[in-house]
């Protein structure tokens, strides 16, 4: 296996005067090379943990390494290979995209050339000369992935870069990100759109309530899969029973529930016992979306108290 | 470093209210500046008739036909003479004072001063501001992670610039006047000019403070108008301050008396109190001076706290 270029260990967050933590004993890790999907649904800490690794926001306790350097700490060591987009992008909007470039670009000591490099790559010449300001959601995203190819990366963070992007904006992120990984760029991409994670990544971590759930190649996590199509005569009541055994029911179509379990037994002795019976009772077909739900759902039933 | 600096000297120049604040203190100054000349020129008899109406015309003519009350001690003069020595007269009693640098430096000199200080303060605050506002700070430490350093080079670039315009101005004020009082044959001790230099370098300096302080708070407070809110919030605590320490007490500790001391070179007030307690006696002196080594002082030391606070709290702080 390659050497890791993200490392993250018993990672943990919490906010001083608030109750229970953002994070919690998150491990994370992201071999060098590989397109790595990082999966949480809203609120589970995907952003706050890629804030940490970048040194914007403080670690309560745990470690945390790019290119087996520890960060925050010796972060300036590393950052110059390190690209980031940080939730939306983030630049002056008085200035014109160019110049938001420039000055990022000056920063470093990047040469002004290199920044209309970037921008012919993302697709901005012609606009560059325009305020920030005017820019589509779309350009801005763009921006911002230009900012991050300033430096050369030769690792990617990027945080719901598709946020916003109409279809073909999305389409030609995903075939930058795609590009970048086929060059040997590591990317951690942290994303909810499930299906461009499935489409862009090789691996994938997912999270929840701050947790790692689950991590490994987004094949085997696929293969995983633990979620059952139930149908039954009375739904109301199958989820009636289900809920009671535990076990979480999410609406499939009007005829069919979801029920996350990797045990159709449960789903069985579940309804038997309520006297529900069923009419039809089918492993869905592997796909992230399934395991995700199956993942968060699980865990936000089980889960601990923020 | 320098590095840095350049490119927040270069974000400062793009950032246009920045700018603007900049150019209206300059503004501000050429204000003050044709203010001054214009109420520092000659005026005829007939510019002070139009001012004035009658009181003056009737003054002449008592002039005319008794010289001596007014000032015209040469009785034997001819009569253009005479009407020339009773003009200079009334232009004496009833015209604008002519234009002494010496004076200016207690007077208008203090007022720009006051004014670039207060637009640099603004520019300071409106640029660190803008870093937070717009959310583009954490842009900037993903590329530049040591926190200390870019709360370094732009405390410097604002530090810079403020400094650099406030010497412009009022260098260019002070050249403005001593042209204006040598074009005009008045009398310029040598002495006030170097005094007035003197004024301007040290003008500058306390308007580049300003301008760091507000830079400084503001990245404190993360917020401009938080910052403006502090500040006008302040006047109301300098009430009570006053309230609480009496109005002597409180000349200590306010900004006016210390800026016009490190500005001017001194700045007096009076304690009556003082010498009520000991009963007025003969020779009791109730002037109290502040010296330019107590504004300097007072300056430092609030530079210091709120430096100190604001590079601790953007070194540990979160960044959203």
């Amino acid at each position: 296996m390659a050497e890791p270029v993200v490392e993250i260990r018993g990672l943990r967050k919490e906010y001083a005067g608030r109750k229970g933590h953002q994070v919690a004993d998150l491990d994370l890790t992201v071999p060098e090379g590989e397109v790595h999907g990082f999966l949480g649904p809203n609120g589970s800490g995907k952003t706050t943990t890629i804030r940490m690794l970048l040194g914007l926001a403080a670690a309560t306790r745990g470690s945390m390494s790019l290119f087996g350097v520890p960060v925050p700490s010796r972060l300036p060591e590393v950052v110059g290979r390190v690209g980031a987009v940080v939730e939306s992008p983030k630049f002056s909007p008085s200035f014109t995209g160019r110049q938001n470039l420039l000055l990022l670009a000056r920063s470093v000591g990047v040469p002004d050339a290199r920044v209309d490099a970037a921008i012919e790559t993302v697709g901005l010449r012609g606009r560059e000369q325009g305020r920030y300001k005017t820019y589509s959601l779309g350009m801005k995203q763009r921006l911002a992935i230009a900012a991050t190819l300033l430096k050369d990366p030769r690792l990617l963070i990027l945080d719901e870069p598709t946020n916003g992007l109409d279809p073909a904006g999305i389409r030609e992120v995903r075939e930058v990100i795609r590009g970048l990984g086929e060059a040997g760029v590591t990317v951690l991409l942290s994303s909810h759109i499930l299906a461009e994670v499935q489409q862009v990544c090789t691996t994938a971590t997912i999270i929840g309530n701050g947790r790692t759930l689950a991590t490994g190649s987004v094949a085997s996590l696929i293969g995983a899969s633990t979620s059952h199509r139930v149908v039954a005569p009375d739904l109301a009541a199958a989820r009636t029973a289900l809920a009671a055994a535990g076990l979480s029911a999410t609406e499939d179509d009007a005829d069919g529930l979801l029920v996350a379990t990797e045990q159709p037994g449960e789903i069985t002795r579940a309804l038997g016992e309520a006297g529900v019976w069923l009419t039809e009772l089918s492993p869905i077909g592997g796909d992230l979306e399934s395991t995700f739900l199956s993942l968060t759902e699980r865990d936000r039933m089980g889960g601990t108290e923020r | 470093m320098k590095r840095l600096v350049g490119v927040e000297l270069t974000r400062l120049r793009w950032r246009r209210a920045a700018v603007v604040l900049m150019v209206l203190g300059a503004l501000a100054a050429a204000a003050i500046f044709i203010g001054t000349v214009v109420t520092t020129s000659e005026q005829s008899l007939d510019d002070l008739v139009d001012d004035y109406g009658s009181v003056v015309t009737d003054e002449y003519d008592d002039c005319l036909e008794h010289p001596r009350r007014h000032g015209v001690l040469d009785d034997t003069l001819p009569d253009d003479e005479l009407a020339t020595a009773c003009e200079r007269q009334i232009a004496l009693g009833w015209g604008h004072d002519d234009l002494d640098l010496g004076e200016q430096r207690e007077g208008s000199g203090v007022a720009v001063v006051v004014l670039l200080t207060l637009a640099l303060l603004l520019a300071g605050t409106t640029f660190a501001g803008h870093d937070w506002n717009t959310g583009s700070m954490a842009n900037q430490l993903l590329f530049e992670p040591r926190r200390a350093r870019v709360w370094g080079a732009k405390l410097a670039a604002v530090v810079v610039a403020g400094g650099a315009v406030a010497l412009a101005v009022l260098l260019a004020y002070w050249t403005g006047l001593y042209a204006v009082a040598s074009g005009r044959d008045l009398p310029i001790p040598e002495h006030a000019v170097s005094a007035a230099y003197k004024q301007a370098v040290l003008g500058a300096v306390l308007v580049a403070g300003a301008t760091g302080f507000g830079y400084a708070l503001t990245m404190l407070l993360r917020s401009t108008v938080g910052t403006l809110g502090l500040l006008f919030g302040s006047g109301l605590v300098g009430v009570v301050i006053t309230q609480a320490l009496g109005f002597v007490e409180a000349e200590r500790v306010m900004p006016w008396g210390n800026f016009t001391a490190f500005v001017v070179g001194s700045y007096r007030y009076y304690d009556y109190d003082g010498c009520f307690a000991t009963g007025y006696e003969a020779g009791c002196d109730a002037a109290v001076v502040l010296h330019r080594s107590d504004g300097s002082v007072y300056f430092l030391v609030v530079l210091l706290v709120v430096g100190a606070l604001s590079l601790l709290s953007f070194r540990r702080r979160d960044v959203p």
